[in-house]
């Protein structure tokens, strides 16, 4: 476990360069790629979330140690890819119609990814069909969104209906995140889950796909 | 004379109800503030069956869609501030064909319709996104001495005040620190230099502060004595569940810039006006971070964000009622947009209670109020604020 300390301390400090470093020299001992990311990346992440949960991690803290994973990730991918690796599942999310406001869904995007999750990232003022489209094309079993404003939160209603209009609703887990949302809200709609944070939102998507 | 004239001798001018609650004294009732958006004040304006005399559409202020409220709007609500400011240079904010514009900082932005009412002008470019520290000197800052900012504004404020009782509050909106860094790196790599490039980043909010605390100096010179409250460009520190920054990033980094600005420009102030007193709005979950507000000379502090973890606003008004001034309260993510009329009374009734007792207290919106925000829930908030308000509380 010592070999992977070293990363894990890294990412959470936010260390772009040596994170990449890290992770070449653990490559050139003979580490195994999903083992960097399960020991290295997972672990690192997993900290920063539980910490950011429990009020002792901040946004900024938390979003370089994102970057920083997706550094990693640069360098991992390509031999996750090759080495047959399955990701743990799919996640169509994005910030949804009329709201541009994509900090609160790039965290999320990166911890999932960092949990080893593959993630088809939208961006922000996403609309209801781009998801629809989206889900088919990829195939994906998870939808995420998010939103900042009140005034934009009916848009997940709006995808929510387009998800039912394509046959699609019951068939992908619906997640919602973000300030105006509330457990209410994701029943009233349809959607499976209401993240209070990005950590609560890596765990539920664990367990959606959990057998 | 009417009964209704003797009750009307009794009570205090607006003016006179604003300063008293701003001193820690109990006003005749509780003074009642309005910040609204386009959308919302149109749907206002209707509602109160005012739209032969005001116009129903004014231009906005700014890109959040604020608008300037009629005179006759703020007598139909019995509000007791009116907001006015400083305009835009010249020229600004430039208007391109494809709709898209650019503020005198440099931040071009693009009219985004929300699906649930309404619009806002959203960054779509950052001027200083890929600057570095030395790129700082060389960019082209606006000027706090600009003539054209500054037209016209004394005779404006000097008119609400001879003319009117309204307590005016106004706002120097070329002040922003952390947001508007926000706005010239991009709000997301704002907040990694924080984290990762301290040095950048008090470099950036010291050139920020220098520019608020001058232009503040300038206009403060011009309407300091006309002024009751001045209001700083707000900066969001809190979350829904927490701060956003940690406390020891609070204290180390933007506690030096905060205190800086609001020190120097309180002082000013209070060479031509002794009673009028600093605002500053910071959205969120910001209950750990009131102490150094205190200690950096804020008397009154917006919104106070209910439905925001820690802010209990029993213990809020316990803890630092006799240091503060708190306006807003009143919830615009669930209560005022998505509550009946009734709801809304309850909830005017609950906040003055918790912070009324004492005086110290304006009620607010605790965000200006949204296109999803129904007209008589405002009418209603209000119309109970008047109710519910008056001294000594008895609700």
């Amino acid at each position: 476990m010592e070999d992977y300390e070293g990363l894990v301390g890294l990412i959470q400090q936010g260390n772009f360069a040596e994170t990449q470093n890290r992770v070449k020299a653990l490559l050139d001992e003979g580490k195994l790629p999903d083992q960097i990311l399960q020991r290295g990346i997972i672990a690192a992440l997993d900290i920063v979330g539980k910490k950011f949960s429990e009020g002792e991690c901040f946004i900024p803290e938390m979003l370089v140690a994102g970057k920083a994973s997706q550094k990693a990730l640069e360098i991992l991918k390509p031999l996750l890819v090759r080495s047959d690796f399955k990701p743990k599942g799919k996640v169509v999310l994005g910030t949804v119609k009329g709201d541009l406001h994509d900090i609160g869904k790039n965290i999320v995007a990166m911890m999932l990814e960092g949990a080893g999750f593959q993630v088809i990232d939208l961006g922000y003022d996403v609309a209801p069909e781009k998801f629809v489209e989206a889900i088919k094309r990829e195939n994906a079993q998870i939808l995420a969104m998010s939103c900042l404003l009140t005034t934009t939160m009916i848009s997940m209603k709006n995808t929510m209906d387009a998800l039912r209009q394509a046959g699609l609703f019951g068939k992908v887990k619906v997640m919602i995140g973000g300030p105006p949302t509330t457990d209410e809200y994701a029943k009233k709609i349809g959607a499976d889950f209401r993240g209070k944070d990005a950590y609560k939102g890596v765990e539920q998507a664990r367990f959606f796909i959990s057998p | 004379m009417s009964h209704k004239e003797v009750h009307a001798m009794k009570e205090m001018s607006s003016r006179e109800r604003v300063m008293t609650t701003l001193e820690h004294q109990e006003p005749d009732r509780v003074p009642l503030d309005l910040t609204i958006t386009l959308g919302a004040y149109t749907r206002l304006v209707k509602y109160l069956g005012l739209e032969s005399m005001v116009d129903p559409e004014p231009k906005i202020a700014n890109w959040l869609t604020y608008v300037p409220i009629d005179q006759k709007v703020l007598e139909a609500l019995d509000i007791d501030i009116v907001h006015l400011g400083s305009r835009p240079p010249k020229g600004h904010p430039k208007e391109f064909p494809d709709g898209t514009t650019v503020d005198e900082w440099g931040v071009k932005r693009r009219r985004v319709e929300r699906p649930g009412g309404g619009f806002y002008l959203e960054m779509v470019e950052n001027p200083l996104r890929d600057a570095t520290i030395k790129d700082l000197d060389d960019y082209p800052w606006p000027d706090p001495h600009d003539p054209a900012v500054l037209e016209g504004l004394e005779e404006r404020i000097r008119w609400w005040y001879e003319n009117t009782n309204y307590a005016i509050q106004v706002w120097l909106e070329r002040g922003g620190l952390g947001e508007q860094a926000g706005y010239l790196r991009g709000i997301e790599q704002w907040w990694m230099d924080l984290a990762l490039d301290k040095e950048f980043a008090m470099a950036l909010m010291n050139r920020l502060c220098d520019i608020a605390i001058e232009f503040n100096k300038v206009c403060i010179e011009l309407i300091g004595k006309y002024v009751n409250i001045v209001r700083f460009t707000g900066w969001d520190l809190g979350g829904q569940n927490g701060p956003i920054f940690s406390p020891s990033m609070v204290e180390k980094m933007f506690k030096p810039v905060l205190k800086r600005q609001w020190s120097t420009v309180k002082s000013f102030l209070h060479n031509v006006n002794p009673r009028a007193k600093i605002f500053f709005h910071t959205c969120g979950s910001v209950y750990r971070l009131i102490p150094t507000f205190i200690e950096c000379g804020l008397d009154i502090l917006d919104p106070l964000q209910t439905t925001a973890a820690g802010m209990d606003m029993d213990r809020i008004k316990r803890e630092f009622g006799d240091k503060l001034v708190f306006h807003g309260a009143m919830d615009i993510q669930k209560i005022m947009p998505f509550s009946t009329v009734d709801q809304v009374k309850n909830e005017v009734r609950l906040r003055i209670r918790q912070l009324a007792p004492g005086g110290g207290f304006i009620l607010a919106p605790a965000h200006a109020f949204q296109d999803d925000t129904p007209p008589e829930n405002i009418v209603a908030m209000y119309r109970a604020g008047k109710e519910y308000g008056r001294y000594p509380i008895k609700v």
